[in-house]
């Protein structure tokens, strides 16, 4: 097959494929046009329209084309589809699944820092008393709540004595005035009062 | 015998039911002995004021743990007590009446000398005696557990009190079943943890023929009169945490004049202290806590209102906000 030959071949290939895109010529038509091509001309033309039409169909935006319109996909399809595309980019960037690993990770870890159950191994509380001596060990420091209620604090410290004695002075007035219809008031008195004693412990503060 | 066991059984079941669902409150006082909650509080009540006893306490909060012997003697004005701790700083705490001293060691903290001063009993004061029926049915729950316990050797029934909101604690007592003695208390949060835990080891009661302790002396101290120079204003609330009210509005000289609110919803009591700014002396400004008791300090003006109570931290922190002092002319 000449180059003139093949150059022929080719613009009728175009042709053809541009009236086959545009619905002038079915597939048996074209099939018809390409058979009535005889000799090597002929197999050069058929395989060279096929391989144009491969080309163009891959190249041409043919979606318009109503037989080649995608039929519309079920929305699971859809979804899995797009799922699987997006999964695919994902996949594909090593630095983007480290990225998003470390972010599940630190998600993670905050929500059951914040969230997570308020009850405490025991002995722990008495170790972080140990090691961080101005931390409360029921202070909320890794609970949004504390143990008892709303506040949101990193740290409890030990108040200045003078505030320390205040309180002892308030909370004994208090304990006082409720005298024996506050049950066992005055033995749980006795228990906490610690900083009368000048011991830094009891009253904890969160300004 | 099993068959009619278990008709029975499902036959009280149902009553059960059908009355927690009429009176969700009260359902199990009614249905689980011939005693309601009421009563067994009632009696707790009159236990604890008119009868001496002797005991051994182990108090648990997180990690500390103590032991205390406590003698209670009956007497005028609220009896005497002794109170000191087994393990730990010794320490000791003595009450007669009005007056209440705490030693150390031996020796007496000098701030416990200022309560001499105070006013002592509030009147109007109403616990579990006074509008228990009426106020606190309806800020908490009670519940008389069917299951039954065992304390310091004494058969016991559990009863349950369970808040309605978030602003107060709830507790689980152990009364003794046949007397109504509070044998012991779990202090519960409002998820229905136990934040805090007292019972009894041993505990004897004495009747009057049989009791021979002596209360103790605590020294009476000077009384200063001392006129007020500062005039603490008085203080409103907007809006309380439900059921809460003020029953006592006093002032005491700890040394200088402070004004003491005292608010409580019948079970739970909250203390609000107002006093003048001094300068150079510090102050509690926001929020702390020992143990299950917290408080709350904001200074409003020349003043510093510090709420302190066995509490929530919210409730401090709601009964300070929405305090307003009013100044009279």
């Amino acid at each position: 097959m000449g180059t003139g030959k093949s150059d022929e071949n080719s613009l009728l290939g175009i042709e053809m494929v541009s009236v086959f895109l545009d619905g002038e010529l079915d597939e048996e038509g074209c099939e018809r046009l390409l058979a009535s091509a005889h000799g090597d001309a002929g197999v050069g033309l058929r395989l060279s329209c096929y391989g144009l039409i491969r080309e163009v169909i891959r190249d041409h935006d043919w979606r318009h084309v109503p037989r080649f319109a995608p039929r519309p996909a079920a929305w699971h399809q859809n979804l899995w589809g797009s799922f699987g595309r997006s999964w695919h980019a994902f996949a594909s960037r090593p630095a983007l699944v480290w990225a998003g690993a470390c972010g599940l990770l630190a998600c993670t870890l905050v929500a059951v820092l914040l969230l997570g159950p308020v009850r405490e191994p025991p002995g722990v509380g008495a170790l972080r008393d140990h090691v961080f001596p101005g931390l409360s060990a029921h202070a909320g420091l890794n609970r949004p709540e504390g143990r008892y209620g709303e506040v949101r604090s990193v740290s409890w410290n030990t108040p200045s004595s003078v505030v320390r004695q205040q309180l002892e002075t308030y909370w004994m007035l208090h304990a006082a005035s409720l005298s024996g219809s506050q049950m066992m008031g005055y033995p749980r008195m006795a228990a906490y009062n610690y900083s009368v004693a000048g011991r830094k412990q009891g009253w904890r503060h969160h300004p | 015998m099993a068959a009619p066991s278990l008709i029975m059984r499902a036959r009280a079941g149902c009553v059960l039911i059908t009355l927690l669902a009429c009176f969700p409150g009260t359902a199990f006082a009614s249905t689980t002995s011939g005693r309601t909650v009421e009563a067994y509080l009632l009696r707790m009540q009159k236990m604890l004021f008119t009868v001496n006893y002797r005991g051994i306490i182990v108090f648990q909060h997180n990690t500390m743990l103590k032991a205390i012997a406590i003698t209670h003697g009956e007497a005028p004005f609220g009896g005497w007590e002794r109170i000191s701790t087994l393990n730990g700083p010794p320490r000791e705490l003595v009450k007669n009446g009005h007056r209440l001293e705490l030693l150390f060691e031996g020796h007496p903290v000098r701030l416990m000398h200022v309560l001499a001063h105070y006013t002592g009993l509030p009147e109007n004061w109403v616990g579990f005696s006074g509008h228990f029926s009426h106020t606190l049915l309806r800020e908490y729950r009670f519940f008389l557990l069917p299951k039954r316990g065992r304390v310091a050797d004494h058969a016991a029934r559990i009863i349950l009190i369970r808040p309605d909101d978030r602003f107060r604690y709830g507790y689980r007592l152990w009364l003794d079943a046949r007397n109504g003695f509070p044998l012991r208390s779990d202090l519960l949060n409002d998820r229905g943890q136990v934040i805090e835990q007292m019972m009894f080891v041993t505990v004897h009661w004495y009747g009057r023929q049989q009791w021979h302790a002596r209360p103790p002396t605590v020294p009476r101290v000077a009384a200063r009169a001392r006129r007020l120079a500062v005039v603490i204003p008085e203080c409103r609330f907007v809006r309380l945490p439900r059921g809460f009210r003020i029953v006592e509005d006093t002032t005491a000289l700890v040394p200088g004049p402070v004004r003491h609110i005292l608010l409580s919803d019948g079970l739970a009591s909250v203390s609000v202290f107002i006093h003048p700014i001094r300068p150079k002396t510090p102050t509690l400004v926001g929020m702390a806590r020992m143990g299950p008791v917290t408080a709350f300090g904001k200074k409003i003006g020349p003043f510093s209102l510090v709420a302190i109570g066995e509490v929530p931290p919210r409730t401090v922190r709601w009964i300070i906000d929405q305090a307003r002092l009013v100044t009279r002319p």
